[in-house]
């Protein structure tokens, strides 16, 4: 599922989100396997935890970074004289900064779209992650549920 | 509205379709990752000199650009830089927030180290013509023009990690290693901003060493840089 992701990135960033995912993917595994009961009932939503998994890690692993470099190009270019700012012999200019931004928002619309909270995203081990799957889903099943 | 558990194949189609539509910007982009993390904490120091009552200006753009240093070489003075003001009573207060200057070791005159980004006293880049074996210059601040200064790592907090930043700070700034009596508060104390979350051995390790130094160590910035600098927390962030 991350070579989705993965097949236009730079080869270290692709290194590192494939290591990542194939490590998560193996804690996950572990957990589905039946020998925890709190989590049985993932089991037959694998592609879907998959796809969420990478989703998790590209969004973290790139378009945060996007997020973090529009904040900062954001105070130069619309609050001084400055047009864009030159990293080497690259130049980041308002046209390229929008870009980026539209990226990033464009992630989010579609995140919205499919009511999954960019919240999912942040954890630091794999069982918070799931963790936060089993209540993300039991959270749309009571809402089909009510509604 | 659309349920990821149910709609699994059409969420797949969008986002195939969400990647093919950016594919180029993202590819562009993701090249440039660690350097716009660098800026976003860059960003994060000047916010803190914002809120903290200084005046600060964009200094030495060049034909309406930020030259921002990617690298260690090259000459300062050809790179766009931070100013902040901030006025006493009769008395200014000038200081520069740089990045990537390299600056004297505070035990030996002719060993250097760079420091991602630097909080030094105005107009103090030094020249040094031997430094090279080639004519070429080395620029440099001297230790007492340094006044604080942050590591920035874009990874997830390891015990390494650290406890280098430890060696870094008595090279440049060992009176921090120990917790001082009166500290200022002009300036934020030197820190080490790091990218990613810690787990509970390096927030134990963290702790530690902040409770026994006067420095900062803040994790986790992808995702809270923006609340540990803004107006209410930063009294939480050590200063000099």
């Amino acid at each position: 599922m991350i070579n989705l992701f993965t097949e236009n990135l730079p080869y270290k960033l692709r290194e590192q989100m494939t290591f990542e995912y194939n490590r998560r993917i193996n804690d996950i595994n572990f957990f589905l396997s039946g020998r925890y009961d709190y989590y049985a009932h993932l089991k037959k939503d694998i592609d879907t935890i998959q796809l969420l998994l990478a989703l998790s890690i590209f969004y973290k692993r790139v378009l945060s970074n996007f997020d973090s470099a529009t904040k900062f190009t954001s105070r130069i270019v619309f609050n001084s004289e400055a047009k864009s700012i030159q990293l080497g012999t690259y130049e980041l200019s308002a046209k390229e900064i929008f870009k980026l931004e539209r990226t990033v928002r464009t992630f989010t619309k579609l995140m919205d779209d499919y009511s999954i909270p960019i919240g999912l995203f942040e954890y630091l081990e794999t069982k918070e992650f799931l963790r936060k799957i089993k209540i993300y889903k039991d959270s749309l099943e009571r809402n089909i549920d009510n509604g | 509205m659309a349920n990821p558990f149910k709609d699994i194949k059409e969420l797949t189609r969008d986002v195939e379709s969400y990647l093919r539509k950016n594919r180029t910007a993202i590819y562009n982009n993701s090249k440039r990752i660690s350097d716009f993390f660098e800026m976003a904490c860059y960003n994060n120091i000047v916010r803190f000199y914002e809120n903290n009552n200084y005046e600060v200006q964009i200094k030495n753009l060049y034909k309406n650009k930020f030259y921002y240093k990617c690298t260690t070489a090259g000459n300062p003075a050809k790179y766009s830089y931070f100013e902040a003001k901030r006025k006493k009573g009769n008395l200014v207060f000038i200081s520069e927030i740089r990045h990537n200057i390299n600056v004297q070791s505070y035990h030996n005159k002719d060993t250097f180290t760079t420091p991602d980004i630097c909080i030094i006293k105005p107009n103090s880049i030094e020249e040094n013509d031997d430094f090279y074996d080639t004519k070429m210059k080395y620029y440099y601040i001297k230790n007492k023009s340094l006044i604080s200064f942050c590591e920035v790592k874009n990874f997830n907090p390891y015990p390494e990690l650290l406890f280098n930043f430890i060696g870094v700070v008595n090279e440049l700034r060992p009176n921090l290693l120990s917790i001082p009596k009166n500290n200022g508060k002009s300036h934020i104390s030197t820190s080490l901003m790091v990218s990613g979350k810690s787990n509970r051995h390096a927030d134990k390790i963290i702790s530690n060493l902040q409770s026994r130094y006067h420095i900062n160590i803040l994790s986790d910035l992808f995702n809270i840089g923006g609340i540990k600098f803004g107006r209410h927390s930063i009294n939480k962030i050590k200063t000099v």
